[in-house]
């Protein structure tokens, strides 16, 4: 893509997402939201290829319907109590509306139909954006405001994570996983949002983390399904060990660091009164982590029959930085001692 | 009809009457003037078997099939929700990763037979035949017919003369379309034995918009004739890009991930009879085949 278009789209992505975080007024955040949208449309599509065409068009129609609910419930507010700021809506019914509209947003369950699809017409660094960047500025409306329906919350978060463990059992194409591994990851951020906005702030950032380090190991590889992944032994042996630590690490496994924020989730919940929905959810959390485990089975426990072991593949070097996934590798794997630093500083 | 001698009428015939009453002038009686001609158009293409049902006659209602297919679509659903337990797509992970050749297509006896879906251009008012059969000893298919390039007379068709046999759509339960997922693999491996005649093989995969619905890879099918079994080997990446036929300037790989149907189609201008026996039509991986994509891709906008 040509240089100025592609730094033009990446501003405007950071300029949509700092627009929503700076806004306390819903009119400004409903214009960072649809600058995000508009912005990463031409990034999907660039490659002009009909699935990415498809991605970009199923995104866009998912993305813009979420947004004319975020409006129109942000008008009803207006109407029905006289002011547009964030932090201040007190009426019920916008503040389910506006939820469920910024759960379209970011691929909750039970809107998260869109999410494995758009994912899968994409190509890695593209499906890094939106798995990351795109879910910052929903999250940051989701976290300002006032919960009036606890049960909702509750009941999205815990089918999303249903919904991402079992989604993701039949699957072999790695976006596909991966976009099941983030509505699961959403919904435990859900479950304890009403309880403490600053957990749900540590998951989020704990997921971008871990996120990603596995998309960039997935796009040095170049693999797009579980079969490529398998030959990554004889190419990059180190980076194949490391990754099942990642996946791990994605799956919630101590003493990771994505054991962090679901054990602190499970015990916020469990101060809550609520041990039926942290046994459930951490339930849940089984059936994503064994598809993680199949991936690191597939990845380092077997030997994929390729029959190029003897002699090196003939392969480009790769022009992939290898600076940002060798910190984010770090970071999901070695985090966990921080532990009492993170909880310290969750003062929101 | 006045509307006295209507009301004498048995209330089924009523409902035809009404039927036809606004269509017919005063001076055609009912049964000069076929039925539903207005509605559906004056012209009906050569080709399209005449329609004389009205719609309530066309009603098939049988209970025991009814139950039969309610069966049919709860067991399927039941696999297909403890499939998800065995592994990806109903095999388990080690199996799904050793795979190396896999036989979509075999042709072993009548209900093989039921997968595919012929058709010729005698849909539209050509004279060309197509038919399929079991081959002799019940392991192949044979597909034979006679190719004829004369055109319909229909004033608008210059063209003509093409065969094609193309797999139907695989359904999960309740008729939701299903993909096949071929991504492991990268080559078409098929057993054929024809009479010499280039085919064409045709690969459909799942579209989004509506304007794609006849984007077809496809490649050609050189067959040898004669006694001996041809084992055709085409990797993926030789599958061009065409709509309705025309190959397209902007060319990509096909996915593998969601492949639809897969059709051979004789249209190679020489008129006559033809025949093709198909083995088995399955994919392999060749890991010595690296090559993404045989065509450059079509670059828009090339700086100057």
């Amino acid at each position: 893509m040509n240089p100025y278009i592609l730094s033009i789209l990446l501003f405007g992505l950071g300029l949509g997402t700092m627009t929503t975080f700076a806004s306390s007024h819903w009119l400004l955040a409903w214009m960072g939201l649809e600058i995000n949208t508009l912005a990463i449309i031409p990034l999907m599509a660039q490659h002009h290829h009909p699935r990415a065409v498809e991605a970009a068009t199923k995104y866009f129609l998912t993305q813009a319907a979420a947004a004319a609910m975020l409006l129109f419930a942000s008008t009803t507010n207006a109407w029905l109590t006289g002011q547009w700021d964030i932090q201040q809506m007190t009426h019920p019914l916008p503040i389910t509306m506006i939820t469920l509209a910024l759960a379209l947003k970011v691929g909750l369950a039970p809107l998260h139909a869109w999410l494995p699809e758009v994912l899968q017409g994409l190509d890695l660094s593209t499906g890094l954006i939106l798995s990351t960047w795109q879910k910052l500025a929903p999250f940051s409306l989701l976290l300002q405001m006032q919960t009036s329906n606890p049960t909702m919350l509750i009941l999205l978060g815990l089918t999303s994570t249903l919904v991402g463990g079992w989604g993701g059992l039949n699957q072999t194409q790695l976006r596909k996983i991966l976009a099941y591994s983030s509505i699961a990851h959403l919904g435990w951020m859900i479950l304890v949002m009403q309880f403490s906005p600053s957990l749900s702030l540590l998951a989020l950032m704990t997921y971008f983390i871990m996120t990603f380090s596995a998309f960039l190991v997935f796009k040095l590889n170049k693999a797009t399904n579980i079969n490529s992944l398998a030959s990554s032994w004889a190419k990059m042996p180190v980076i194949t060990s490391l990754t099942p630590l990642i996946l791990l690490s994605l799956g919630g496994l101590p003493p990771l660091t994505g054991f962090l924020p679901k054990w602190l989730i499970l015990q916020e919940l469990a101060k809550q009164a609520l041990p039926l929905t942290a046994t459930l959810a951490a339930l849940t959390a089984l059936l994503s982590l064994y598809f993680y485990l199949r991936l690191c089975y597939a990845m380092t426990l077997t030997m994929s029959p390729n029959n190029l072991v003897g002699t090196a593949p003939w392969r480009l070097p790769s022009f992939q930085l290898t600076l940002p996934l060798a910190t984010t590798t770090t970071m999901t794997i070695l985090l966990l001692p921080l532990a009492p630093a993170a909880t310290t500083l969750m003062t929101i | 009809m006045s509307l006295q001698k209507m009301t004498r009428l048995r209330p089924v015939r009523l409902l035809s009457s009404i039927h036809q009453q606004p269509l017919l002038l005063p001076s055609t009686t009912a049964l000069s003037v076929p039925r539903r001609s207005v509605i559906q158009g004056e012209y009906r293409r050569p080709g399209q078997p005449r329609e004389n049902k009205l719609p309530w006659q066309k009603i098939n209602f049988d209970f025991s099939k009814g139950l039969q297919g309610i069966k049919k679509h709860f067991a399927l659903l039941k696999k297909e929700f403890f499939d998800r337990w065995v592994g990806p797509q109903g095999k388990p992970i080690l199996e799904h990763m050793l795979e190396q050749n896999r036989v979509i297509w075999e042709f072993r006896g009548p209900e093989c037979l039921e997968q595919w879906t012929l058709s010729s251009d005698r849909e539209i008012g050509g004279q060309s035949e197509i038919y399929l059969k079991l081959g002799k000893n019940t392991n192949t298919c044979f597909l034979y017919g006679t190719l004829s390039s004369v055109p319909p007379r229909d004033g608008e068709t210059r063209y003509s003369g093409y065969c094609t046999m193309r797999s139907k759509q695989p359904l999960a339960a309740f008729d939701r379309k299903e993909h096949y997922d071929w991504t492991s693999f990268n080559t078409l491996h098929l057993r054929v034995r024809g009479d010499g005649r280039p085919w064409m093989i045709n690969l459909a995969a799942e579209t989004y918009f509506s304007h794609q619905k006849d984007d077809i890879y496809s490649y050609f099918l050189y067959t040898r004739g004669g006694p001996y079994w041809q084992d055709v080997k085409i990797p993926f990446s030789k599958f061009f890009l065409t709509h309705r036929g025309r190959i397209q300037d902007d060319q990509h790989p096909v996915w593998l991930d969601k492949v639809n149907t897969i059709g051979f189609t004789l249209g190679d201008k020489a008129d006559g009879p033809f025949q093709l026996e198909i083995d088995f039509i399955g994919v392999c991986k060749d890991y010595a085949h690296t090559e993404e994509f045989a065509y450059e891709v079509y670059k828009r906008n090339p700086e100057v």
